[in-house]
């Protein structure tokens, strides 16, 4: 079964995406005033904003192409790492579909593969470096495992989340190895990633739940 | 601290509005103050050079846009990467069709954001293309070169860059060239006081009196040693030591020398560095083709010092020679 995702689906999304970002900002600086200079919720304010602004004026006809320009727009609005990072993401994303109507769960799969492998080239982390590839790679590979094996995309989403959740689990124990955040060394053991929790609240907003 | 600015949240864009008042006859920028040009840019026919990066190190960078050498800087706040759209801006100005290269020092947000801008430049089919500054030898060994921080061995990058693009190199003749110069160019500094950033208001790191740290980062990096002060000659030859070490050079050879300032040392000190290191070159029958001594690549009020050693073949001399005419740099 291989459901298709609408333009009107993905804008729907992404207006949950901004409700869920504009509500955790203040606790996503409370995680990064611990690690970093504090700021990432003031970036995902930006985000949300520039969100809810660029869906509601776009129809998403052409749904790569929407992603595209919603990259390039969110890049100017938030120019912070993360904020870069981000727009990076939904610019691959978007240039996988590139005119595409609707989308199917095979898309989906490639668009998370792309925006995985986007945030590593762009931001030069890997695994284990206690940052959002930590929650979004295992994700990404959960979702295209499950969609390859045939799974329905609700169970294939709610498995991927898991694999997120788990991924950004697995690293607070460990030092963080980028950005400003590595200058603190030891400190930063035992502390969530403000990175990757970001992702987990993106990727739940996103499934709808 | 102790500054001459007035509110330090506008300390860049109130420097900015001083520059382009200074020198309205050879720079412009576009929508953003933040986005320097050459007046006549894009020239027609020729590769786009660009670079950028933090404020708090006049000249560099944006002191290094004008004939002969760069088209176009992106600026930052103080120690701080400017933004991916305004790096994009700087590149669409600058671009005559014949692409644009950018060459910037290796710190993680300037690499982040000029990737962002050179992918995005592409999507609007314009040929970009990279030439990291890696020359600073303390920053990372041997083998992890591409580790390195670069400081002010990328005014020769520019210099040699500039050249050859006015000559009317390709894009691929402006990078290989740059990178040749680059792989015979070494860095190393020593620093003595800190510096501060207006908007932080207290010392980007602390240091006795009577101590200096070699190897120290133009951010206030850590560097390899700190230890008590000791007289310039024996700086100058533990430093020389290293920087030969690390190059290379062989008997006969011909190297441009640079001597910078971080900005609070001053000029007679440099001389005096320089004669050591002239003797020190002549020891080894090293020539020296051409010596700049004062302040290139600074650390705003930062007392200290880098010394460059950059080893020439022809066409890099030549290149080198090349005349270029930007507010900070004039070689005629």
């Amino acid at each position: 079964m291989d459901v298709v995702i609408s333009g009107k689906n993905v804008r729907e999304s992404l207006i949950r995406v901004s409700d869920a970002l504009f509500e955790n900002a203040d606790y996503l600086t409370s995680l990064d005033q611990k690690l970093g200079d504090g700021d990432i919720g003031i970036t995902m304010t930006k985000i949300a904003r520039t969100l809810k602004s660029y869906v509601t004026e776009q129809p998403f006809e052409d749904i790569g192409k929407s992603l595209v320009e919603l990259g390039l727009v969110i890049n100017r609005n938030a120019p912070s790492s993360i904020g870069t990072l981000l727009s990076t993401a939904i610019l691959r994303a978007g240039k996988v579909v590139i005119n595409k109507k609707e989308i199917s769960t095979g898309d989906l799969a490639a668009m998370l593969d792309a925006a995985n492998n986007g945030i590593k080239e762009r931001g030069k982390s890997k695994l284990g470096d206690k940052t959002i590839i930590d929650a979004l790679d295992p994700a990404s590979k959960t979702f295209s495992e499950l969609i390859n094996e045939g799974v329905n995309l609700n169970d294939a989403s709610m498995k991927a989340l898991q694999s997120a959740e788990d991924g950004r689990d697995r690293v607070t124990g460990l030092e963080s190895r980028v950005g400003r955040a590595s200058w603190l060394g030891e400190r930063t053991k035992g502390c969530i990633d403000p990175g990757a929790e970001v992702f987990v609240i993106i990727l739940k907003s996103i499934i709808g739940i | 601290m102790k500054k001459l600015i007035n509110q330090p949240e506008n300390f860049v864009i109130e420097c900015l509005g001083g520059l382009f008042k200074a020198h309205s006859d050879k720079l412009d920028f576009t929508e953003d103050i933040h986005c320097v040009v050459r007046k006549d840019a894009p020239i027609g026919g020729k590769v786009g050079l660009a670079t950028g990066g933090g404020s708090g190190h006049l000249p560099v960078f944006l002191g290094y846009v004008g004939k002969g050498m760069l088209d176009g800087c992106a600026v930052g706040d103080v120690f701080a990467s400017p933004s991916s759209d305004q790096m994009l801006a700087v590149t669409k100005r600058v671009n005559s069709g014949k692409g644009v290269v950018y060459i910037y020092g290796n710190y993680g947000g300037d690499v982040m954001n000029f990737d962002m801008a050179a992918e995005l430049a592409e999507l609007e089919d314009i040929d970009v293309r990279t030439v990291l500054v890696t020359d600073d030898i303390a920053s990372a060994p041997p083998e992890e070169k591409t580790r390195r921080r670069g400081v002010a061995g990328m005014v020769f990058a520019f210099k040699i860059a500039g050249a050859k693009a006015e000559l009317g190199g390709s894009i691929e003749e402006v990078v290989g060239v740059t990178e040749r110069a680059l792989s015979n160019i070494r860095t190393m500094g020593v620093a003595l006081s800190p510096c501060t950033v207006p908007m932080v208001g207290k010392p980007t790191f602390t240091i006795n009196d009577d101590d200096m740290e070699i190897g120290m980062g133009i951010h206030g990096e850590p560097g390899i040693t700190r230890e008590k002060l000791e007289s310039s000659d024996r700086i100058t030859s533990r430093m020389m030591n290293a920087l030969l070490k690390d190059l290379g050079p062989s008997k006969g050879d011909k190297l441009a020398v640079m001597v910078n300032g971080l900005g609070a040392t001053p000029l007679e000190e440099l001389y005096i560095m320089y004669g050591k290191i002239f003797d020190l070159l002549t020891e080894k029958d090293l020539r020296v083709h051409r010596a700049y001594i004062g302040e290139f690549a600074t650390s705003m009020e930062m007392a200290g010092a880098s010394i460059t050693l950059f080893r020439l073949d022809d066409e890099l001399t030549s290149l080198l020679d090349y005349h270029a005419e930007t507010p900070f740099f004039s070689q005629y």
